[in-house]
């Protein structure tokens, strides 16, 4: 620790170039937190899945619907705790850039499912006593400015609404979550409402996906398996699997694009790590007769080198401390601008935690050849140096 | 006098190690720029050139897609007999009532992406999308269980081939043709007659939308008043262009939104990192810049030099940059496409423009990063300059 001051002054003994080499990795520094974010974001369905749930839909594809009279079969098949179903409802509020998921559930059944939306007790009766009832989250409400009482006109696409263009919805209840990658950005709506209005059209008794509760998620693949042959020679067959392969399905589905974003973090890593290893060798290449004077002081060639070593790392250091930060806040202002494509996107400490890691891999290695410069650096040829 | 260019060209020879790191840090910058733009692009590209201005589609009033749409067999026959419909030779009129769906199916890579099959007309329909053509095989027979495949879908997919059969709700639909499309997003979609798909995705009576060729494009305003406004359609009517433009909407966004915000930030750590290697390029040449102005080169004329040296240090990343990024050109790849919740397969597409905005880029880079370092090359003192070691 006593050469603490002495790493300090020399690290920042040319302050252009520290100021200059700190900003630049702390740049790189919010750009890797940012894309390891939007990444963590990708899969985010997929991590706040619950093992204990499974996921029965149309083998054909997501668009078919799946009969409501499955829903007693399945409750009576051995290992099955709870079922409910809920709908994609599609539909727009405005206009398409207001994206936002709007999902028909059977609500008792499905919030007991689902305790991650934490619903006031009060609100919660209030939303079941009223057919025409929603309950939004938390950063919907705070977006769109939604309060409870107010009527939320939705523009029906796969569901025609049952007069005009538009469903009306009151907010009756307001969600929040404590389970991080859960999505505060969702409308909850009535199934019930929205089959009433099919039936009148003749498509009554339709679901779109069936959620289980199992007793034990161990058994998760024997049930699935079990399910599925309930209803292979029904008219519509099931393709069941855990809820976190289901999310999954999504993430794969983006393909490549996970995969560019990552190739696009180690070319931010490669170039940073460039200018830094520049910087450090410049910086110990000024250096090399002032090392030889330390050495005749009696000063050891390992201690020196490690000096070097930890000069850069506090660079690296100081970079990542500021880019952390920055990275915080433009994740906060992003947020909004693409919560319609990544509702989840919010910065957490993983993102963080691996660019402190490279921060100091970066370091490191920008450090480890002048260090070893400076260690191995014989006396009498660098005092015989000029510059 | 302006300082000769070649002293430049040699110094920056002399630190080749820093003049090349330098450069690789503006490069990677540029080749990401250019890869972002060039994704965006051939995004843009499969989506928009999909649609033709020749032609109307009709999707149920509220819905932006067709995969949300619907359509009542009765409706569309009533719109099916408008005047507004041109004829082909033997007098039909060319329209088509389509079912649009997807089915699930394993991509190349294991995952199982959403695939859009379309149920259309064969006798007509390639009559009226004249950007579609059949590359292999033949076009599909009604009551046959037959379909064609976009070219780049069955690329992209497992078992889409010439030959291969599709299970659609236990029926095997065999694959009889594939048909191309210069890469837009019918080459996504896999095509079968409408009554056949109907009967298998049990959607029968009802189709996702109408399209067809106007006699003349201008008509269709009229008819769009006309039809929106008359409650026992509960339609809407847009060009085919404008209805891909449409579907291009979150995506480009999305690519958009983020490309920009890294491309930015990266740009900022590039500039930085030049400008530490031109700081340290002045700093080492202390003496050298004293001894020019002491042989009578003026201020104007290091600033000029080492402006320009930075501008070479750029221009060497920019064009490294491009290179770099080259061999992506064409590759296909493929996202899901929020707006139509399937699978589209788009290639990565380079053009000079995005290659020429990569190189400005480069140069602006160069230039904003050189500029203090040159200032402060300008304003070395002679005298202590001169006595620097």
């Amino acid at each position: 620790m006593k050469f603490l001051r002495f790493i300090w002054r020399n690290a920042t003994r040319n302050k252009r170039r520290a100021i200059l080499t700190v900003i630049s990795i702390s740049v790189a520094i919010v750009t890797i937190c940012i894309l390891q974010t939007i990444v963590v974001a990708f899969s985010s369905g997929a991590r706040a899945s619950d093992a204990s749930r499974l996921v029965v839909r149309n083998k054909v594809s997501l668009m078919l619907p799946l009969p409501l009279a499955y829903q007693q079969r399945i409750e009576s098949m051995a290992g099955v705790k709870a079922v409910t179903w809920w709908d994609w409802f599609g539909g727009n509020y405005q206009d398409k850039k207001n994206f936002f998921a709007k999902i028909a559930v059977e609500a008792e059944s499905y919030f007991r499912m689902y305790p991650e939306f934490e619903i006031p007790k009060d609100q919660m009766s209030a939303f079941l006593a009223d057919r025409r009832g929603c309950v939004i989250g938390q950063k919907l409400s705070e977006k769109f400015g939604f309060k409870l009482g107010d009527t939320v006109p939705i523009i029906g696409d796969i569901y025609p609404a049952p007069s005009g263009d538009t469903w009306e919805f009151v907010v009756k209840a307001i969600y929040t979550t404590t389970k991080i990658g859960v999505d505060e950005n969702r409308m909850f709506l009535h199934w019930k409402y929205l089959d009433e209005r099919m039936t009148e059209l003749s498509r009554g008794g339709l679901i779109g996906v069936y959620t289980i509760q199992i007793d034990d998620p161990s058994k998760a693949a024997a049930v699935a398996k079990a399910v599925d042959a309930e209803f292979e020679n029904s008219p519509e067959q099931t393709l069941t699997e855990t809820e976190e392969s289901f999310q999954m399905d999504f993430v794969k589905m983006w393909g490549n694009i996970a995969f560019l974003v990552r190739v696009i973090g180690a070319a931010v890593v490669f170039a940073l790590l460039l200018v830094a290893a520049n910087t450090m060798a410049m910086a110990a290449r000024e250096r090399t007769a002032e090392i030889a004077i330390l050495k005749t002081l009696g000063f050891r060639g390992a201690l020196l080198g490690s000096l070097v070593l930890a000069e850069s790392l506090m660079l690296t250091i100081v970079g990542w401390a500021i880019g952390a930060g920055l990275a915080w806040v433009v994740c906060l202002g992003v947020s909004g601008m693409i919560s319609r494509f990544l509702p989840t996107f919010a910065l957490t400490l993983a993102p963080i935690a691996l660019s402190l890691v490279i921060a100091v891999v970066i370091g490191a290695v920008s450090g480890v050849f002048p260090a070893l410069h400076a260690a191995r650096t014989r006396i009498v040829d660098a005092m015989r140096k000029v510059a | 006098m302006a300082i000769p260019f070649s002293y430049n060209l040699r110094n920056l020879v002399v630190r080749r190690t820093s003049t090349m790191a330098a450069a690789l840090g503006i490069g990677l910058v540029v080749a990401v720029f250019v890869l972002v733009l060039a994704l965006a692009k051939g995004f843009a590209f499969a989506v928009q050139s999909t649609g033709l201005e020749t032609n109307a589609i009709v999707l149920r009033k509220g819905s932006n897609a067709e995969i949300t749409s619907g359509i009542e067999r009765e409706i569309a026959e009533s719109i099916a007999v408008r005047p507004e419909i041109a004829k082909d030779e033997s007098g039909a009129a060319m329209v088509v009532a389509e079912v649009v769906t997807l089915v699930v199916l394993p991509r190349n890579d294991g995952a199982d992406v959403n695939v859009t099959v379309r149920g259309t007309a064969g006798d007509r329909v390639l009559g009226i999308r004249t950007n579609v053509r059949l590359a292999a095989g033949r076009m599909f027979k009604p009551g046959l269980r037959e379909i064609v495949v976009g070219r780049s879908i069955s690329d992209r997919i497992r078992n889409l081939g010439l030959g291969d059969a599709v299970v659609f709700s236990r029926q095997d639909w065999k694959i009889v043709g594939i048909i191309e499309s210069g890469g837009t997003g019918f080459e996504s979609e896999i095509w079968g007659d409408a009554a056949g798909v109907q009967d298998a995705f049990r959607r029968t009576g009802v189709f996702s939308s109408m399209t067809f060729r106007l006699t003349d494009p201008t008509r269709l305003a009229a008819l769009r008043t006309e039809l929106e406004s008359d409650p026992k359609y509960q339609v809407t009517l847009k060009t085919e262009a404008q209805y891909y433009a449409d579907q291009a909407g979150s995506l480009s966004a999305l690519i958009g939104i983020l490309g920009t915000l890294i491309t930015v930030i990266m740009a900022v750590g590039a500039v930085f990192g030049a400008m530490n290697t031109m700081y340290a390029a002045v700093g080492a040449r202390a003496r050298e810049v004293a001894t020019l102005r002491a042989l009578g080169f003026r201020r104007r004329a290091v600033l000029g030099s080492f402006l320009l040296e930075s501008t070479v240090l750029s221009a060497i990343g920019g064009a490294f940059g491009c290179l770099l990024s080259l061999p992506i050109d064409g590759i296909t790849t493929g996202t899901m496409n929020w707006d139509t919740f399937s699978e589209l397969s788009f290639a990565f597409r380079i053009t000079p423009q995005i290659l020429g905005t990569g190189f400005v880029f480069a140069i602006a880079m160069g230039v904003v990063g050189g500029f203090l370092p040159a200032v402060r090359a300008a304003r070395v003192p002679i005298t202590q300059g001169l006595r620097q070691i």
